[in-house]
């Protein structure tokens, strides 16, 4: 028994009842007949449907959640957090766009949740006083699920595109959020530097070419692979070898490359802004949906700012990101790659923040 | 999900303007790709459809090409004008997933590029420039060595003595074609296009690109643009070239 993925699938689909269960799926509750529906539905229900008190029974006691800007827990942070975007955009649609999972019911499923919101801006919060605008943005969350309750959750949003329907800057804001949050004399916040110490810690890697696998067989390889090669070892050339000529890219605020030019590009740009800066694959899961396997890779990037570049001068600032990519493979190739991470967080990192 | 054709769902939303059948053509969370930017969602979609339908009304709708996922059509207005769009979609169980539409005449406020693009434009060729266009027909080879390469005597051999040619600002036989393209290799001394998709129908055959360029004035863009020929054996008798 196995999930039953999004491909072809509209809402209303998605949301009628679903039958029997089709996935073991021990402590959840009825309504849920695998993964997929599990986080579907319960997206639906407790933002759209506004049943924010499900969250006590969905969310761990204690339930850590992973965001660049640093760790929150518990589920009464959760709930206060729901509330108060709910209060800014109370009309708020989670499009879920993909699902991506892995494991199973006795380690815990995990999930990697690409949803994109239209929403209003009409309370004040965290963005400052409503302004009336629209918005149109794409989180992915990244949750490890077990019997009913998600217990431990990576959420990257794309809040520079927020910044950026809402008539703001990301550049502004995250600068703003660093005076309000500056490092102090003996440096950035304690749970960053470590961050950034385990990354830049990994070993150096020996150069070889190996062949790429089928991303379709196996995924896992593949993702590392990627960047062990393209990203670690500065081999842009490779680009070529797994991404399709006219693969397309969505990144943070409304970026979009196509091809292997613009992608390597990207890559380049991102990595010639620290000579040693190294990123770390964190977890991989894959899913066949229709003729595509659609891969998730939550990924961390960590290095000094201490060359000019795609986020202006260098401010020998040390940067952390943390990113997550979702990438629909074809025939052996990405064809279509989503990645998000929150570039306010890293402009207010950028800026001297902690 | 629909049993419809893509003509038929056309038809039924742009002739019979039935966008009740709209939530049965689209899925909830289908993706429209046009002016450079995405559009999230069957609900942002639908808007664009409305607009249309405000544009075009009384304006005749007509289906000049199509197969199953590629459809060339046309709105008339009452004094002769013409919209000419192609619409390149993919179907999930029936219903568009995605979709990638491309006008004649372009919107006059142009392609939206909210970051400066990256990279080279055609990667990794440096000073040996275009390859080998490999996994599309001869005939989009030769186009990719018109386009590309420069090669402009393939035009003789790739043209029909009588072809007839539409594109952004120019229209005629294969004098003024040849010349739209030299216009363009001039403005942009710097330009590659990497092809999509190619899909062929009938004596017909689609291309969808998109056109990476950096103007004599240093300017960098990336149009997307579609081509939907029709053929006489190997050669062209009739080309639409829109981009957005």
């Amino acid at each position: 028994m196995s999930a039953l993925g999004l491909y072809g699938r509209d809402i209303a689909e998605l949301l009628a009842p679903q039958g029997a269960r089709r996935q073991p799926l021990h402590g959840f509750d009825d309504i849920y007949v695998d993964i997929v529906d599990y986080i579907i539905r319960c997206t639906h229900r407790i933002w759209e449907e506004k049943d924010i008190g499900l969250i006590t029974t969905h969310y761990g006691a204690n339930c850590p959640i992973h965001l660049m800007s640093g760790d929150v827990s518990g589920v009464e942070g959760v709930i206060a957090g729901t509330l108060k975007t709910l209060n800014s955009f109370p009309d708020r649609t989670l499009v879920g766009e993909a699902v991506i999972w892995s494991g199973n019911e006795r380690d815990g499923y995990h999930s990697s949740h690409r949803i994109t919101s239209h929403a209003t801006h009409q309370g004040d919060g965290e963005f400052g006083p409503a302004t009336g605008r629209s918005v149109c943005f794409t989180t992915i969350a990244d949750c490890l699920c077990l019997e009913n309750r998600i217990i431990e959750e990576w959420l990257v949003r794309d809040n520079a595109k927020i910044a950026r329907d809402l008539g703001f800057s990301a550049r502004a804001l995250g600068e703003a959020q660093a005076k309000l949050s500056p490092a102090s004399s003996s440096g950035i916040a304690t749970w960053r530097q470590k961050q950034m110490d385990d990354i830049l810690s990994q070993d150096a890697l020996d150069f070889a070419t190996p062949a790429f696998p089928d991303p379709a067989k196996a995924a896992e390889e593949f993702v590392h692979l990627v960047f062990q090669q393209i990203w670690n070892l500065r081999r842009l050339s490779r680009v070529r070898e797994v991404y399709a000529a006219h693969a397309h890219w969505a990144g943070p605020d409304a970026r979009l490359l196509f091809g292997h030019g613009e992608i390597a590009g990207w890559i380049g740009a991102l990595v010639s802004m620290s000579k040693g800066a190294k990123v770390r694959v964190d977890h991989v899961g894959s899913v066949t949906e229709g003729p595509y396997t659609d891969i998730a890779v939550r990924w961390s990037f960590a290095g000094l700012h201490d060359s000019t570049g795609l986020y202006g001068p260098a401010s020998g600032a040390p940067l952390y990101i943390l990113a997550v990519s979702h990438w629909r493979t074809l025939n052996g190739v990405i064809v279509e790659e989503t990645t998000i991470f929150d570039e306010i967080t890293l402009w207010h990192q950028i800026s001297g923040g902690a | 999900m629909t049993t419809m054709t893509l003509v038929e769902m056309l038809t039924d939303l742009y002739a019979n303007e039935n966008i009740g059948a709209f939530e049965s053509l689209y899925l909830h969370r289908a993706i429209r790709r046009c002016r450079g930017e995405l559009v999230f969602g069957r609900d942002a979609i639908r808007q664009q459809i409305l607009a249309d339908l405000v544009q075009f009304s009384g304006w005749h709708f007509k289906v000049n090409a199509s197969t199953e996922e590629f459809a060339d059509v046309a709105w008339w207005s009452p004094d002769g004008s013409a919209v000419r769009r192609h619409y390149w979609i993919k179907l999930e169980n029936g219903r568009i997933a995605s979709e990638a539409i491309l006008s004649s005449p372009p919107h006059p406020e142009g392609v939206r590029h909210h970051h400066p693009l990256l990279g080279e434009l055609d990667s990794g060729k440096g000073q040996l420039g275009p390859t080998e266009l490999a996994g599309f027909s001869a005939i989009a080879q030769k186009l990719h060595k018109i386009w590309n390469r420069r090669s402009i005597a393939i035009f003789a051999d790739l043209y029909h003595d009588g072809a007839r040619w539409s594109g952004p600002g120019s229209e005629g036989g294969t004098q003024e074609l040849k010349a739209w393209w030299l216009q363009h290799f001039l403005a942009y001394p710097s330009s590659h296009i990497t092809f999509e998709r190619e899909l062929t129908f009938g004596n017909g055959l689609a291309l969808q690109w998109q056109w990476a360029r950096i103007g004599s004035n240093g300017q960098r863009d990336r149009i997307a643009g579609s081509t939907c020929l029709q053929l006489d054996g190997d050669k062209i008798i009739q080309e639409v070239l829109v981009t957005d």
